[in-house]
């Protein structure tokens, strides 16, 4: 039994319901081939490094993330347990190419595993650390599943997959945008899981695409039945325009929007007139 | 509010009738599109929305199996609607529990003609049970009548959303009768949230009542989430698989603790071959 951990990158920029399902749909059907267990999810943001214009900072991208998660704010949902906010890659200033996050979650995970985890056995700091080696949240959550987890197994094979939409696999064939010794390492090191909308045809991708072809049975295709296009450019467009994204995404995260004016909306919750209680 | 000249300005009550089994994002967010789309055309004001489930003998009209108690999709529905946020404003879309508590099945446009009776203030027919939340659309829909009032120019009245399935269900011989047609086509108007992969306008030219007041139909597609039913979410249950942000969480929570839909939090176990084996060898 092959424990998998979840790691999905991207903007975020807003985060919305249809990234949230893609966990959901993901865990599903890794849990359906009777071959895996899932530990857990990571959402990955990327670095305001990333120089995409309309890029909010990564204060605010974190915060919403938090709110859509249940970590924090005035959320009355079930919190998401099993999906935690990873801050390695937003924290950092340059850019991070996908490979490299995979690279330093597994190798978290394979040191804990053989407790050379740094954490582990030199407990604080006493001396300076960078920034960048902060202990963040999502370390700590997956050195207690890691340790409970060896509670029951002696030897747990934990291994991280990529969660990605149908258009980061077809950005593969762009070139430019991979290396191709990360594309080789992402399938064949880790294996992705790929959601898909139902008439796009990641199949076709996959058995034509040379580079990955020989790994093929690493990709697991999952359609998407309830098709979610709520991109985050749609809701970005219809909070400009001052129209309801109500049930897009979680209602913390709409709220946290408002608050503060972002994406350039001057709406706030409707507020009829004259409908007093 | 200018109605752009002389063009009265309809203050209008969205209701939305349907059996709700279960509510779902799909069903909310057709409320804020419209919502929108009537406010941006400047001749509507929405004053308010209702959900409006049918009775449980809507399954017996309808041969219909697995319809959950109204209890339980009341309450679905109720945890669906609460406010956003706690420091915001109150609902806009309000529960109607009227249809609900009658013992008989009730046509669309006889919901509708409460409701217009209502804002209307006149005396209104009482449901057989007229629990203490049954008069919450009732309120909602009088104050909506009397935010409307204020301008004695213009008019108020409920207006029914839908999806496309009602709209077509319009052109079945012997599902509606022509006068409630007529009444909700001409007096009430229609606000259908369509598919992009829809075509309503070809629908309402193929039928000449709806192509009679074609202008009182007003059209709006959802470009997002647009494949999410009822059907959908109460398959996936069967299957134990995640209905999370589907739906809204507070209703999965009671969908799990009542075990509605045959959903259970469990997942199927796999018989381990081992087990198998074992109990296989016992039995030589």
């Amino acid at each position: 039994m092959r424990y998998i951990v979840l790691v999905a990158g991207g903007s975020f920029n807003p985060v919305t319901n249809m990234h949230l399902r893609m966990f959901e749909l993901a865990r599903d059907a890794l849990i359906k081939t009777g071959q895996f267990k899932v530990l857990g999810g990571i959402v990955s943001p990327v670095s305001d490094g990333y120089n995409k214009p309309s890029l909010l900072p990564s204060k605010h991208r974190i915060e919403m993330l938090k709110l859509a998660l249940g970590r924090g704010g005035c959320s009355d949902g079930i919190p998401s347990s099993w999906i935690r906010l990873g801050t390695w890659e937003a924290i950092r200033s340059q850019w991070t190419p996908t490979r490299k996050v995979l690279d330093h979650y597994q190798r978290r995970i394979d040191a804990m595993l053989a407790d050379t985890d740094e954490a582990q056995l030199n407990g604080p700091p006493d001396g300076k650390r960078s920034r960048i080696d902060e202990e963040s949240d999502e370390l700590a959550w997956l050195r207690s599943l890691v340790a409970k987890l060896r509670a029951k197994e002696s030897q747990p094979d934990v291994r991280i997959m990529l969660l990605c939409g149908g258009d980061v696999l077809q950005s593969f064939a762009v070139k430019g945008v991979w290396q191709e010794e990360d594309m080789v390492s992402i399938v064949r090191d880790y294996g992705m899981v790929v959601l898909s909308r139902p008439g796009s045809d990641p199949h076709r991708f996959v058995h034509t695409f040379d580079l990955i072809n020989p790994y093929e049975r690493n990709i697991r295709l999952v359609t998407e039945w309830a098709v979610n296009d709520i991109s985050s450019t749609l809701i970005r467009r219809t909070l400009q325009r001052n129209e309801s994204v109500r049930y897009m995404l979680p209602d913390p995260v709409i709220d946290y929007i408002y608050r503060n004016g972002l994406y350039g909306s001057t709406a706030s919750w409707p507020r009829l007139e004259n409908f007093a209680d | 509010m200018t109605g752009g000249g002389d063009l009265p300005v309809h203050n209008v009550l969205l209701v939305a009738c349907g059996s709700f089994n279960p509510v779902t994002n799909m069903h909310l967010r057709m409320f804020e599109l419209a919502r929108d789309a009537l406010t941006r055309t400047g001749r509507f004001r929405v004053l308010g929305g209702l959900v409006s489930p049918v009775s449980d003998a809507y399954s017996q009209v309808a041969q219909l199996e697995g319809l959950a108690a109204v209890n339980h999709r009341l309450e679905m529905i109720r945890l669906a609607l609460q406010p956003p946020s706690r420091e915001g404003p109150a609902a806009w879309v309000r529960l109607a529990r009227w249809e609900a508590g009658l013992a008989d099945w009730t046509p669309t446009r006889r919901v509708l003609d409460h409701y217009q009776a209502v804002m209307d203030c006149r005396p209104v027919q009482q449901g057989a049970e007229v629990q203490a939340g049954a008069t919450a659309g009732a309120s909602a829909a009088t104050a909506a009548a009397a935010g409307a009032a204020t301008d004695p120019l213009t008019v108020a009245h409920p207006m029914l959303l839908c999806g496309s399935d009602m709209l077509k269900s319009f052109a079945v011989p012997g599902l509606w009768t022509n006068d409630d047609l007529v009444k909700i086509l001409r007096d009430y108007g229609l606000i259908v949230i369509t598919k992009p992969s829809c075509n309503p306008q070809q629908i309402i030219f193929e039928n000449d009542l709806l192509n009679t007041y074609e202008q009182n139909i007003a059209l709006v597609t959802e470009w997002t989430v647009n494949e999410l039913s009822s059907a959908f979410v109460r398959r996936a249950l069967r299957r134990r698989e995640s209905v999370r942000y589907l739906l809204p969480d507070p209703v999965i929570e009671y969908i799990y603790r009542n075990a509605l839909y045959q959903s259970t939090t469990e997942r199927p176990r796999l018989v381990r071959w081992f087990v198998l084996s074992f109990l296989l060898m016992s039995f030589r």
